[in-house]
């Protein structure tokens, strides 16, 4: 596996991660085995494959990995996942003051590119219901969603899904190829905003309008840099109000959400 | 001299009919009912409860039960000096 992957390394020391709107380049050190940049490799092919953002964009500050990570696979798993932290921050920083910022899961018609969006906090969910949903629509991103508040249009973020993996506990970054999910629409954009609220006893799967003073109230806590925005109520409201309303979400299991959220992507805008 | 009161800088309002969001730092979003909002942009300057109250009382007509104006609004003055969004005004 190394072998395959070395070869999509821009150097054997180098990737550069076109996601989130920017470029991010991730430096290793000499002392950073290559079959540990090889994995990396795989799991953020999709952001290593993506093209360059079009016109002006900022650019992130870049990632250096000086820390050896052990060549054992099975040590592998807490250093990628702090490497997803560490993309993460530094893409947002880089985005801080031009897209509106949610911590959100996002899937796409691979057709029309209508996206929707669904914010939860960590750890309730939205990994997981972007797996689901993105075996049958185009995967954007688990984690962070970025929008553009003057025209809708969503920049992916298609990073490996943190999943469980065996009997263990242990969470493994997997890439979205490896579990199958498809990719997404070339100019995604936003059609729908759902709030997720996952309750374990919950019957079947719900969809509820939400008035826009209570979809804000549930959004603002799931956003990052919000208030470096101009005018960021109000351009939040501007961007929601013109795509119906937002949708609070009550389900129990991901797979019974995904036919509810196909129907939702269907009558979206 | 008379407890004078004044809404602190958010970083945003929202206003949809008579109800508002207030944005304050960093991220904190808080919903104004219909008089909470009135207060709120009535103490865009500084302005004591009496005087607040009759501008509410105008408006809103006077509170249901016993309670004056004045004593209804320096509660809901109260709690929204609580929440951060509004201060008590420097004196000049």
């Amino acid at each position: 596996m190394a072998g395959t992957y070395a070869s999509r390394v821009e150097t054997p020391r180098h990737l550069r991660l076109n996601a989130l709107g920017t470029t991010l380049s991730v430096e290793f050190g000499d002392a950073v085995p290559l079959e540990y940049i090889a994995v990396v490799a795989h799991a953020w092919k999709r952001c290593i494959d993506a093209p360059p953002p079009a016109g002006d964009h900022p650019a992130a500050e870049p990632l250096v990995l000086r820390q050896p990570s052990s060549s054992d696979p099975d040590h592998h798993g807490a250093a990628l996942q702090q490497l997803s932290r560490d993309v993460t921050l530094r893409l947002i920083a880089a985005q801080t003051g031009r897209l509106l910022m949610f911590h959100a899961g996002a899937v796409t018609d691979p057709e029309t590119g209508r996206t929707l969006v669904f914010i939860a906090p960590s750890g309730t969910g939205k990994t997981t219901l972007s797996r689901t949903l993105g075996a049958h629509f185009g995967y954007v991103t688990d984690e962070t969603v970025g929008i553009d508040p003057r025209t809708g249009r969503i920049h992916p973020y298609p990073k490996p899904l943190s999943i469980i993996t065996g009997t263990g506990r242990h969470k493994t970054e997997t890439s979205p190829d490896s579990l199958g999910l498809l990719p997404h629409h070339t100019a995604p954009r936003l059609a729908n905003v759902i709030l997720l609220d996952r309750q374990p006893n919950a019957t079947s799967a719900t969809l509820e309008p939400l008035d826009v003073f209570t979809a804000i109230e549930g959004v603002v806590p799931q956003s990052s840099a919000l208030n470096r925005l101009p005018r960021p109520l109000n351009t939040l409201a501007e961007l929601l109000e013109a795509r119906g309303p937002v949708h609070r979400l009550t389900y129990a299991e991901a797979s019974a959400a995904l036919p509810v959220l196909a129907r939702l992507m269907e009558v979206s805008t | 001299m008379n407890t004078k009161y004044l809404r602190t800088e958010p970083i945003d309002i929202l206003l949809r009919d008579d109800e508002s969001l207030v944005l304050l730092p960093p991220d904190l979003v808080i919903r104004l009912s219909p008089i909470a909002t009135a207060i709120h942009q009535a103490l865009a300057h500084p302005m004591d409860a009496a005087a607040l109250a009759a501008v509410v009382q105008r408006r809103f007509g006077s509170p249901p039960g016993d309670q004056s104006a004045e004593e209804a609004v320096t509660l809901m003055v109260a709690e929204l000096c609580d929440a951060g969004i509004l201060m008590v005004a420097p004196r000049d």
